[in-house]
């Protein structure tokens, strides 16, 4: 059998594939797609002003690097970025937990938080240029409120579906409101909140994107939108693959917090 | 005897009690509240800048809001700016469910293609979709072409990547007991995996509203030439906060009608989703 399948090379092929396949599909998907392009991109199927190719954007990103001037707008994206989220995350929670828990502020909140939630907050960038100015402080609050109502939302709702039998059981034993919540409703909301976090975390990454293409002059999105008028393609794409590398890390550290909560999902404890 | 007072007297304290405004109130608590929560927020909007406590120059006032909206909707400009970013959204939109939906199972429905693909529609899912603006100008101007594909752009991933993963987790148990029987390919398809993977496809349309609102919004802030967009962004140069506020409100209204429609749609197909955790990659 062994010996109709081939070189050793092949073998040691297979075994690869089946010892871990996601992995070797993934890095065989990526290779050959990267490959795929840088080639495409040198026979001239595409003119290179249009897609650049993945050898030009390593070599703008070594020059960029080097010379220290793709640091800044690093730096100023990310700043932005985490003050804003941090901020949103630390009031969200808080105010998401109360909306669960009580049952009358829920029904109070509940139409405008839809009303809130459904607007795209990308369409506030020009109030919020209007009072705040074109500086960082602007970038900031369009940050907190793309993630905000996202980690409100998915906590209250999380509030609300803890299992009813456990706060029973804690009733039934005489235990306080405040102590079935401390222990029940927190930690059955944990996987909730987390949920939360991660999503808003990509929203809050579309803010920075979208209030520094608006107005700008350092970051990451400025960066993208001033090569572009430049017809720099390389540079264009470097920024986009920071901001997918930054986006695919983010979601998938959080998404590494999440799994370590999920025991405590309480659709488990039904 | 003493029994029977007993009983009286808190039936009797009972009867008092339901007054029938209060037994409404009781009956309907959740819509009365939630209706009061919107008026007050308005009101209170209105009277804190009547007052002068809110800025009227930055954020107008409800009153204002509806009078610039009276007034816009009798404009032409008005219109014509509706109409360019109601066709992008639609074409871009219909696009993507049209290609992702399709593509998708197909790439879902054969494992190594899958698993292939997986980290470039990752990628791709967690980039912010309106980074690609600058590109796609390059390609193809600042024109309608170029914000039709950012809509697009942003419900494409968004839809694909649950499709994938609906395919993908359709019950192995099932789909053996299906070839066991000898059902056709055909047969396994629109019995077993479109069914199994339609939730997952509507909750991917759920999040894609968001990113192709999103998405037509900032690509129209970005090329200023016309739609709603730049009327905001017009209104914004001018001081007009009362008009551009206005703007933003026809937004909000379009993604909670969207929203909702959505919604509905799920709610039906809930019968028969699998219980998985669907808020991936919003």
């Amino acid at each position: 059998m062994i010996a109709v399948r081939g070189a050793p090379a092949v073998q040691l092929l297979g075994r690869l594939r089946s010892s871990n396949e996601r992995v070797f599909y993934g890095v065989f998907g990526f290779v050959g797609l990267t490959l795929a392009w840088e080639i495409a991109a040198n026979t001239g199927l595409f003119r290179k002003s249009l897609l650049s190719s993945p050898s030009a954007i390593w070599k703008a990103g070594v020059i960029d690097i080097g010379a220290g001037t793709l640091w800044p707008h690093v730096g100023t994206s990310l700043e932005e970025f985490a003050i804003g989220f941090i901020v949103s995350v630390a009031i969200a929670i808080p105010l998401g937990l109360a909306i669960g828990w009580f049952r009358r502020i829920d029904y109070f909140l509940n139409g405008l938080l839809a009303a809130l939630n459904a607007t795209p907050n990308v369409a506030l960038i020009p109030l919020i240029i209007l009072v705040a100015g074109i500086g960082f402080e602007s970038k900031v609050i369009v940050v907190f409120l793309s993630a905000f109502f996202a980690v409100v939302v998915t906590t209250f709702t999380g509030v609300q579906s803890i299992a009813r039998r456990h706060l029973e059981i804690t009733r039934s034993f005489g235990g306080s409101r405040w102590l079935a919540f401390r222990t029940v409703a927190l930690p059955s909301t944990i996987p909730y909140i987390l949920s939360g976090v991660r999503i808003g975390a990509g929203r809050a990454l579309v803010g920075v994107v979208s209030a520094e293409f608006i107005s700008a002059n350092q970051g990451l999105g400025f960066y993208i939108g001033f090569f572009g008028t430049f017809l720099d393609t390389a540079r264009v794409m470097l920024g986009i693959v920071l901001f997918g590398i930054f986006g695919v890390v983010l979601g998938e550290l959080l998404r590494v917090v999440e799994h370590r909560f999920d025991v405590w999902r309480p659709e488990l404890h039904r | 005897m003493t029994e029977t007072t007993a009983f009286r007297v808190i039936h009797a304290r009972a009867r008092r009690r339901r007054h029938p405004l209060r037994r409404w109130y009781r009956g309907n608590e959740r819509a009365i509240l939630s209706a009061a929560g919107i008026v007050s927020f308005i009101a209170a909007w209105q009277i804190g800048s009547d007052a002068g406590l809110i800025s009227k120059f930055f954020f107008s006032s409800p009153v204002e809001i509806a009078a610039a909206g009276a007034l816009e909707v009798q404009k032409a400009r008005f219109w014509e700016d509706v109409k360019i970013s109601a066709s992008e959204l639609a074409i871009g939109s219909l696009a993507a469910v049209l290609l992702a939906v399709p593509l998708g199972i197909a790439i879902g429905w054969y494992r190594g293609v899958s698993l292939t693909f997986d980290p470039w529609l990752n990628f791709f899912n967690a980039l912010p979709r309106v980074a690609l603006i600058p590109l796609v100008v390059l390609w193809v101007g600042l024109g309608f072409e170029m914000k039709t594909i950012i809509v697009f752009f942003g419900g494409f991933f968004s839809i694909i990547l649950p499709t994938v993963e609906g395919v993908r987790t359709v019950d192995r148990q099932f789909l053996d007991v299906a070839r066991s029987f000898r059902a056709p390919e055909r047969l396994i398809f629109t019995s077993l995996v479109i069914p199994g993977t339609l939730p997952f496809i509507v909750s991917g349309i759920r999040l894609a509203v968001g990113r192709v609102l999103a998405g037509v919004i900032i690509a129209e802030f970005y090329a200023q030439t016309a739609g709603l967009g730049v009327m905001i962004a017009r209104s914004e140069a001018s001081l007009q906060s009362d008009r551009m506020l206005f703007g933003v409100l026809i937004f909000t209204v379009l993604g909670i009608v969207l929203t909702e429609a959505v919604g509905i749609v799920e709610r039906y197909l809930q019968r028969w989703r699998p219980s998985l955790d669907l808020e991936e990659a919003a």
